[in-house]
């Protein structure tokens, strides 16, 4: 990782990557922290494969699976789990996560989504089986990030703070905090995602999430939609900042991925971190040297 | 309680097959209720796989226009889901569904079309791999074409009745020559490939696709050249070989001299 860092301190926000942004960011080299790539789509050869070769020379990257299905009942795909191995060994990433969601059905369809799962003991134990066969097929710590819910099932005993939590426990994994997760998920099944915050493990929570969503109207009722195509709302940015008070050694992340706007617009909403990351960290100081 | 792989199996066939009765009973009935709730995923599933095969199938979907191209999408969307989570790698049965679609039987080319996007979208998506050299010593008469002889892996050798390769362009924004097509026009033997960042075709004669075709299917030479000269009794395999070997789209000549 020796010629990491060179454009800036890797604190800073970093943002995830798209290539619609790649000509620009290489033109302009922006003082991010870290770049964020989503993995499956880097499991080819070819000119994306090349464009994440020449961002890993000044960049950390960091790998974001979507694919693995870590909350399938039957086990995860050994397939694509050498895929993800392969790209961890090329890519050498800072971090490494997935998500606390399914979408593999038993016959191996991709469902093309994070699905939700049932916050049981049965779900518990499998997803923990999965954590750890991920972790120890790739000898590193991954995180887990908590998914955007459009639904809450019958059987669901288990908050999902503490589903989290025991997964920590049980697996060793870290955690990816999505702040805007948490906030769509509160709002449209209910839950305070202030007492999240305050029930997730300080010493696991490694990454932030942040992003946009949109309201959507079903059934007449309005439900949150975490669509990655707007910037950040205020709520979340009051969530972030006492996420930062939290975890003020995790790394944070601006994620867009619908309605893709010009590179200049993520990174103000990554400067726009910054400043509040800056804000909380020189408050906390200040509290505790008084 | 339902055990997680009967509740997954249960969801994953209301996704499929866009039915949310199927989980209904599986979820809590919070305003808004179930169905509107797991109409989210059944939708999401839909939009962004239909989203998919339009970006890898623009022309297919010129052709047809957005109205039939949404619903044949939806439907092969239903008859075929991702087998994995490469999404880059859905939609490799969409030309022969096409081929198969009814409605869709009186534009005789268009699966023709389908099969050539296809191959660029692969041509784009596979590993770089080693070029032979133009000043490689086993390029003397005699070494070439050794057992092992293999095209670069973006290669991809597309044959149609019609000028599929011209329907193409005239389907994309920088093409400047728009005239009417005509069908008859002749056939199209295209060897799609990348080089670097650029994914494109050579139009070949056909004893040179020929050859081309029965090489990288059996790997033997003799075969293939009996096959090209039935075709082309002066079929001479040089000319071509180098054109490619400038291109860099030989990966392998086969074995050391």
């Amino acid at each position: 990782m020796g010629t990491h860092g060179m454009t800036g301190n890797n604190r800073n926000t970093g943002i995830g990557f798209r290539a619609q942004h790649y000509a620009t960011i290489v033109a302009t080299r922006p003082a991010r922290g870290f770049f964020e790539v989503h993995a499956e789509n880097y499991m080819c050869g070819g000119p994306a494969s090349r464009q994440l070769e020449t961002l890993r020379n000044d960049w950390p990257i960091a790998l974001h699976g979507v694919g693995l299905s870590l909350g399938s009942g039957h086990g995860l795909d050994a397939a694509h789990l050498s895929r993800l191995a392969v790209l961890v060994n090329r890519v050498e990433p800072i971090l490494i996560s997935e998500h606390l969601a399914w979408s593999v059905a038993a016959d191996g369809s991709y469902l093309n989504d994070l699905l939700p799962l049932p916050y049981t003991e049965d779900s518990l134990a499998m997803v923990a089986a999965n954590i750890t066969r991920l972790q120890d097929h790739l000898r590193q710590r991954v995180l887990i990030e908590n998914p955007s819910a459009y639904l809450r099932f019958v059987d669901s005993e288990i908050p999902e703070p503490q589903f989290l939590t025991a997964l920590v426990e049980r697996t060793g994994c870290g955690l990816l905090f999505d702040v805007n997760n948490a906030y769509v998920t509160c709002q449209n099944v209910g839950g305070d995602p202030r007492a999240w915050i305050d029930g997730l493990p300080i010493e696991a929570v490694k990454e932030v999430h942040l992003a946009g969503h949109c309201r959507n109207d079903a059934d007449g009722a309005s439900i949150l939609i975490d669509d990655h195509g707007s910037p950040v709302a205020e709520a979340v940015w009051v969530l972030y900042e006492q996420t930062i008070r939290r975890f003020p050694h995790a790394l944070t992340l601006i994620e867009w991925d619908s309605n893709l706007p010009a590179l200049s617009v993520l990174l103000a909403e990554a400067a726009e971190a910054d400043r509040r990351r800056a804000d909380v960290i020189s408050e906390t100081a200040y509290a505790d040297a008084a | 309680m339902p055990t997680l792989h009967e509740l997954q199996s249960r969801f994953a066939t209301a996704i499929i097959d866009g039915d949310a009765a199927v989980a209904a009973g599986l979820v809590a009935e919070d305003a808004p209720g179930a169905a509107a709730r797991l109409g989210i995923y059944l939708n999401h599933f839909r939009v962004t796989l239909i989203d998919t095969l339009a970006a890898v199938f623009p022309v297919v979907q010129a052709l047809v226009g957005d109205p039939f191209f949404q619903a044949a999408a939806r439907r092969y969307v239903r008859e075929t889901p991702p087998s994995q989570p490469c999404l880059f790698a859905y939609g490799d049965g969409f030309p022969a569904f096409l081929e198969r679609l009814p409605e869709a039987r009186a534009l005789v080319y268009l699966a023709d079309v389908a099969r050539l996007e296809w191959a660029i979208n692969e041509a784009w998506h596979v590993p770089d791999d080693a070029a032979v050299a133009e000043e490689d010593p086993r390029l003397v008469a005699g070494h070439a074409l050794q057992p092992g002889f293999r095209l670069h892996p973006s290669c991809r050798l597309i044959a149609s009745r019609f000028p599929a390769g011209r329907i193409w362009q005239v389907h994309q924004e920088a093409c400047a020559d728009r005239e009417a097509i005509d069908l008859e026009a002749g056939e199209a033997r295209l060897l799609v490939h990348r080089r670097q960042n650029e994914v494109g075709w050579i139009d070949l004669p056909p004893a040179e696709f020929d050859f081309l075709d029965h090489l990288t299917a059996s790997g033997n030479l003799d075969e293939a050249l009996t096959l090209a000269c039935k075709g082309d009794g002066d079929f001479n395999p040089m000319p071509l070989l180098m054109t490619l070997i400038e291109g860099g789209l030989i990966s392998s000549i086969g074995a050391a001299p």
